[in-house]
């Protein structure tokens, strides 16, 4: 059993591509597409790292973050946010909201590694 | 600077009453005696600029408009171009380069409100890059297929050792994406193509918006003027072509700045918890009048930006002043769960809602809104009915907030029971 990752993406061909990156580097990841529910998943499935995207229906990952940063049990959990719009304001917002680290959409894979890499080192 | 007593006097003295504050609180306030402070206010003595915004501390107001006569306004206005940019300047003799060349003071004073405007201008259009939730939308779909696009090509092209189903899988993706891309990219032009026809051509209603939006939505020959100040605000401000429309609303502004002057808001603006309903009882005045007046300039209400809507009875918009994040549609029917809509069907009864607006993260609003008849009623003529609401933003998030959009077309709530055409996105 490899080390986990929740992907919450609403996006499926971008689900399908990251999944299958991170699996042949030994992860195993676990995705979810719904904003309303997203932090119950994160709270049931306790995974050692989120991946979070920004735009999502139902609730955004501002929303989210600010959620699982608020709740002990996931407090700590480092949270790698994926924002569409690589701007200031987005990432301030973030930034206040306790994130651990930002990919700009489109990203390549060997970012999504290396994010992913360095934070389950840390 | 000692300034041209003119009526300044007189002007302190109806802003004290009108504050209800008696002239020896205010004279112990700024620091004078209470018989000084009469002979100033009987014009009897000449007062300085320092004593002036004391003064209009206290009475919680501009001391512009303390101040009067075009020699004061352009030292003022020649003392805000000094202070905008970072340039040595003789401060200390402003006046004698204003009385000296008094037509280059002008250019000079002209010129700095002029970049005002056009920085605001600007301001408003990185703005509605960044809040159009149409353009925003557009964007976020064609920066997602590219995104799919990028990683799945990647993975394709670096010829690891995948197996026939994955290849297959991945390459249908790719096709699936491109085609998206296409299809996006083509609203996305279609997009900027139709804003900048729009642009071309402004129309009466926009020009209305444009001259408010110059003079900080807020008319100062009519704050002063009254009615009788509104052939020249028209003749004025506007293009003939845009004066017929813009007619009922500088007479609308007129009688309600005629009904709450302006001196008697100013403590109502800075408080944080209010309610407008408060000064139409205080003012005797429909509580349309109240939120007309609330909206008022750019100061906004306890530090929130304020927006103001008006309509007729069929939900035609007559008056906008947009507030960031409340997108207000320039074409076509707005949202129709808007409360200004909702208070037409209840003429006489108030609505107060929270709003979020579809975008990301979610704006959030607080909304009053009112629907009145204009004139007696009539046995011979069905009512001239018009609804107001004003905004405020930044309002807290509430979990009962009304979801509210821009119009239909642009706006991505696909199961609203409100909706009345699909929408583009």
């Amino acid at each position: 059993m490899g080390r986990r990752v929740l992907l919450i993406e609403d996006e499926p061909n971008i689900i399908e591509a990251i999944s299958f990156i991170l699996s042949r580097d030994g992860w195993t990841v676990h995705t979810h597409s719904d904003g309303q529910t997203a932090t119950d998943k994160v709270r049931e499935g306790r995974p050692e790292l989120v991946i979070l995207d920004v735009m999502l229906p139902g609730r955004s990952g501002f929303d989210i973050l600010r959620d699982l940063r608020a709740d002990p049990a996931t407090a700590d959990i480092p949270v790698l946010m994926l924002t569409a719009r690589g701007q200031t304001k987005d990432r301030e917002m973030a930034d206040r909201l306790g994130v651990s680290r930002f990919m700009t959409k489109p990203f390549s894979n060997a970012e999504v590694l290396e994010s992913v890499r360095a934070l389950a080192a840390s | 600077m000692a300034l041209s007593t003119g009526q300044i006097g007189s002007r302190i003295r109806k802003a004290r009453m009108a504050a209800g504050v008696k002239q020896a609180d205010l004279a112990r306030q700024v620091e004078i005696s209470a018989s000084y402070l009469n002979l100033i206010e009987h014009d009897r003595r000449r007062i300085g600029g320092r004593l002036v915004n004391a003064i209009a501390r206290e009475l919680q107001m501009d001391s512009h408009l303390l101040m009067e006569g075009a020699e004061a306004a352009l030292v003022r206005d020649l003392q805000t171009a000094a202070n905008a940019l970072d340039v040595k300047t003789e401060l200390d003799r402003i006046d004698e380069f204003a009385n000296r060349f008094p037509g280059w003071a002008k250019l000079v004073a002209a010129q700095a409100s002029r970049i005002d405007l056009l920085a605001e201008r600007v301001e408003a259009l990185t703005d509605r890059m960044v809040h159009d939730p149409d353009l925003a939308a557009s964007l976020h779909e064609t920066i997602s297929a590219v995104t799919a696009i990028r990683s799945t090509s990647s993975i394709l092209a670096n010829g690891e050792d995948l197996d026939a189903d994955w290849r297959r899988r991945f390459h249908a993706n790719l096709y699936n994406d491109s085609l998206r891309l296409a299809e996006h990219s083509q609203a996305l032009v279609d997009y900027l193509e139709r804003d900048a026809a729009e642009g071309a051509s402004e129309s009466p209603m926009d020009e209305i918006g444009s001259v408010f939006q110059a003079h900080d939505w807020r008319l100062a020959s009519l704050e002063e003027g009254g009615p009788e100040a509104v052939e020249e605000a028209l003749e004025t401000l506007f293009s003939p072509q845009a004066r017929r429309t813009a007619r009922p609303v500088l007479e609308r502004y007129a009688r309600d700045a005629a009904a709450i002057p302006e001196a008697a808001l100013a403590s109502f603006r800075a408080s944080k918890d209010f309610d407008p309903s408060r000064l139409a009882v205080q003012f005797d005045v429909d509580l349309g009048v109240v939120l007309r007046r609330l909206a008022v300039g750019i100061s906004g209400l306890g530090g929130r930006p304020t927006g103001l809507v008006l309509c007729d009875a069929a939900g035609a918009i007559l008056f906008r002043k947009p507030v960031a994040g409340f997108q207000m549609p320039s074409l076509g029917a707005a949202c129709a769960r808007w409360p200004v809509f909702t208070a037409l069907g209840r003429a006489g009864l108030p609505v107060r809602a929270d709003l979020v607006m579809p975008s990301a993260p979610p704006a959030r609003f607080t909304a009053f809104a009112t629907a009145e008849m204009r004139g007696p009623g009539r046995f011979d003529a069905p009512p001239v009915v018009e609804a107001t609401m004003l905004l405020l933003a930044d309002a807290p998030e509430t979990s009962a907030a009304l979801e509210v959009g821009s119009s239909c077309k642009v706006c991505p709530r696909t199961s609203c029971a409100a909706r009345r055409e699909a929408s583009i996105l």
